[in-house]
């Protein structure tokens, strides 16, 4: 297998940049692996990532980098072993250390080149950052405006009481 | 702010659900439209309730049929009402109301069941697809200097129970009861819950039970009085006539039972000296019918009718039928079993003891009794040789906690979850498996490292695996403590471990 590790493939980001990679370390991502797969004769064709812009694609690659050792994602994922929100790992938390845009980006193109670990760990990057905040609090965070009538706010509000801490 | 596409947004409601709490998720309702529009049915799908809880949901979502509709999965969690927080001292004890109580129940405990047929009536009906219903009742320890039994005022009514049953929707096919052995009926005539079981088993794949009272009655539907407790049949002499109510549960997958105590109903296994008796007349199960003594009466009927109901094809998808008998259920037939050990060889007496003092597991589709034999160590410990010969140490109610777990299986008991690879997390995470030692680590780990039996009186005693210290016990324990378990090839009767 050493030769497809140190095989080498070119990205393509939305705004028209190629990147060099390793095949191993593209191939984190599932998007890029099936169309490898499918395309045949690897490095030869550059490969678009239509969705995903350099200085994001760049960010993704070294995430995939530093986890390219890994062991792949289970398939059946035991409910015992997930990890809490709180129990990311410290390189990961650093790498997430980025503006907002930057973060959502970053989950954007997990999502989009089905990099599961990644955008794990983006989600629970999120779901800390709403951790104990109010609504309001939430909303300055992540600059939302609230659209609500006070009758909808008050509705919902009572409909979901049973929900509440007491 | 950037879009998050909604699939990613509901990713990170539901990790608020599972681990921040639903109260955190239900906030996110309440930012703004498009948050509310992916948080709602986040929040709604499992429904995690509390008594209060509960209320709040009668009172208010009667109405929100929309939200009602997207409910997957209901898990009741009921804390039981002890008596100290109402009888608030020794000195204000007063005979009519400790037995209004008695029969009645505590004033709370009227209104939650109330709460509970209306939910019944009101919400149950809405719950169109409902997957899962969970019921847990949680009973507190009793602590030393509480000797008032807290289970008096503290009763959920099987009628209640049963209605509950009863109106579960036709979506649901997961059903979790665990009543803490709270269940009972004030009625005069006394409510059985077994025929809502009967009732509703036919459209349930996964069933566990962790009651007070359950008999063959879910198998066998009374052709005369459905609530006649002792009328308890035999499927090996079944009438033809009857045939036309015996259960057939096409779906179900899996069945697991544990039974805390049956009143008037004896043990569901049987104890010795029956047991030597049917060994004398070489039966191939000798545990299964009882005989003489006290136990003729009631023998075991439901494990093996059970077992029988599995080979007659009343459960043809069955993957898993165990039942569990909680050791502490045997002390109703304590004194009896204490009157026949003085009456015993020293053999039977050993054999007594290991059926006497074991938890029970029967595996009704293999037909076999696995006994776990659990004995006193010391230090308020006590030791648990389970199923795979790993020895678990722990208190003894967590010792219990633990067997009952291996029928449990992949739902770890307390975990409140509800169960089935296709629902999610409700609002709750599960407990971390016990830790597991191997020999080298328990080695490392105890300064008396060994890890077999010791010998004693020239036996060798059976070498186990692992040792499973259970939560707030020192894993230093003197292995020498550990009970003496027959050695390998030593012929134990019904423990099929041991060959």
């Amino acid at each position: 297998m050493s030769s497809t590790d140190e095989q080498k493939i070119i990205l393509v980001s939305s705004d028209g940049v190629n990147i060099e990679t390793a095949r191993i370390i593209a191939e984190r991502s599932m998007l890029i692996k099936n169309m490898i797969d499918d395309l045949g004769n690897p490095g030869e064709e550059p490969i678009p990532i239509m969705n995903v812009s350099e200085a994001v694609l760049r960010k993704v690659l070294e995430w995939c980098d530093h986890h390219k050792k890994d062991a792949p994602p289970e398939k059946d994922e035991d409910a015992e072993s997930r990890k809490k929100t709180t129990d990311i790992e410290e390189w990961d938390q650093k790498f997430m250390q980025v503006d907002q845009e930057m973060l959502f980006e970053i989950i954007l193109a997990a999502n989009y080149m089905d990099i599961k670990a990644l955008l794990d760990v983006g989600c629970k990057t999120v779901a800390n950052m709403i951790k104990g905040k109010s609504p309001e609090e939430i909303r300055k965070t992540f600059n939302i405006q609230n659209d609500f009538t006070p009758e909808e706010e008050e509705q919902i509000r009572r409909e979901n009481e049973w929900a509440e801490d007491r | 702010m950037v879009h998050i596409l909604p699939d990613v947004l509901s990713t990170i409601f539901s990790l608020v659900r599972e681990e921040q709490s639903l109260h955190a998720l239900s906030e996110l309702s309440t930012v703004c439209r498009l948050w509310r529009d992916i948080a709602q049915p986040v929040l709604w799908s499992h429904l995690v309730l509390t008594a209060d809880g509960l209320q709040l949901l009668v009172e208010n979502a009667g109405r929100a049929s929309d939200k009602l509709k997207m409910v997957r999965s209901v898990t009741l969690h009921i804390e039981v009402v002890t008596s100290t927080s109402v009888t608030t001292s020794r000195s204000q004890y007063d005979p009519d109301m400790w037995e209004s109580n008695r029969l009645h129940g505590f004033p709370q405990t009227r209104a939650l069941q109330q709460i509970i047929d209306r939910f019944t009536i009101t919400i149950l009906p809405k719950l169109v697809s409902l997957a899962s219903f969970s019921v847990f009742v949680t009973s507190p320890s009793a602590s030393e200097d509480d000797h008032t039994p807290n289970s008096i005022g503290f009763r959920l009514q099987t009628e209640v129970l049963g209605r509950l049953l009863r109106a579960l929707p036709a979506s649901c096919e997961s059903l979790e009861l665990d009543t803490g052995g709270t269940d009972w009926s004030p009625g005069r005539v006394s409510h059985h819950l077994c025929p809502d079981i009967w009732y509703i088993m036919p459209r349930l794949r996964h069933v566990k039970l962790r009651v007070h009272n359950l008999c063959s009655r879910i198998l066998l539907l009374s052709s005369v009085d459905s609530n006649d407790r002792h009328d308890e049949p035999d499927l090996a002499r079944l009438d033809p006539s009857e045939a036309g109510n015996l259960l057939h549960a096409d779906l179900l997958s899996t069945l697991s039972i544990c039974i805390l105590s049956r009143v008037d109903a004896g043990c569901t296994f049987s104890l010795c000296p029956d047991l030597q008796a049917n060994l004398d007349l070489g039966q191939q199960q000798p545990w299964l019918i009882g005989g003489g003594g006290g136990y003729d009466t009631k023998p075991l009927s439901l494990t093996s009718n059970l077992a029988l109901a599995y080979k007659s094809g009343c459960f043809p998808a069955a993957h898993k039928i165990e039942v569990v008998q909680d050791q502490l259920s045997f002390m109703s037939d304590m004194e009896e079993f204490q009157d026949d050990m003085f009456s015993m060889t020293d053999q039977e007496r050993q054999r007594a003891e290991l059926y006497g003092y074991s938890v029970l597991i029967r595996d009704c589709i293999e037909d076999k009794t696995y006994p776990l034999p659990m004995r006193y160590i010391g230090d308020g410990y006590h030791g648990l040789y389970d199923k795979s010969d790993n020895c678990v140490i722990g208190k003894e109610g967590d010792c219990i906690r633990y067997a009952e777990n291996t029928v449990w299986d992949e739902t770890v008991y307390g975990a409140r979850l509800p169960f089935g690879a296709v629902i999610a997390l409700a609002g709750a995470t599960p407990k971390p498996p016990p830790m597991l030692f191997t020999r080298k680590e328990w080695r490392q780990r105890s300064k008396k490292g060994m890890l077999s039996w010791r010998k004693e009186e020239g036996r060798t005693g059976v070498k186990i695996k692992r040792v499973v210290p259970l939560d707030g016990v020192d894993v230093k324990f003197d292995y020498t403590m550990m009970p003496l378990l027959p050695a390998r090839g030593e012929r134990i009767p019904g423990d099929d471990r041991i060959d």
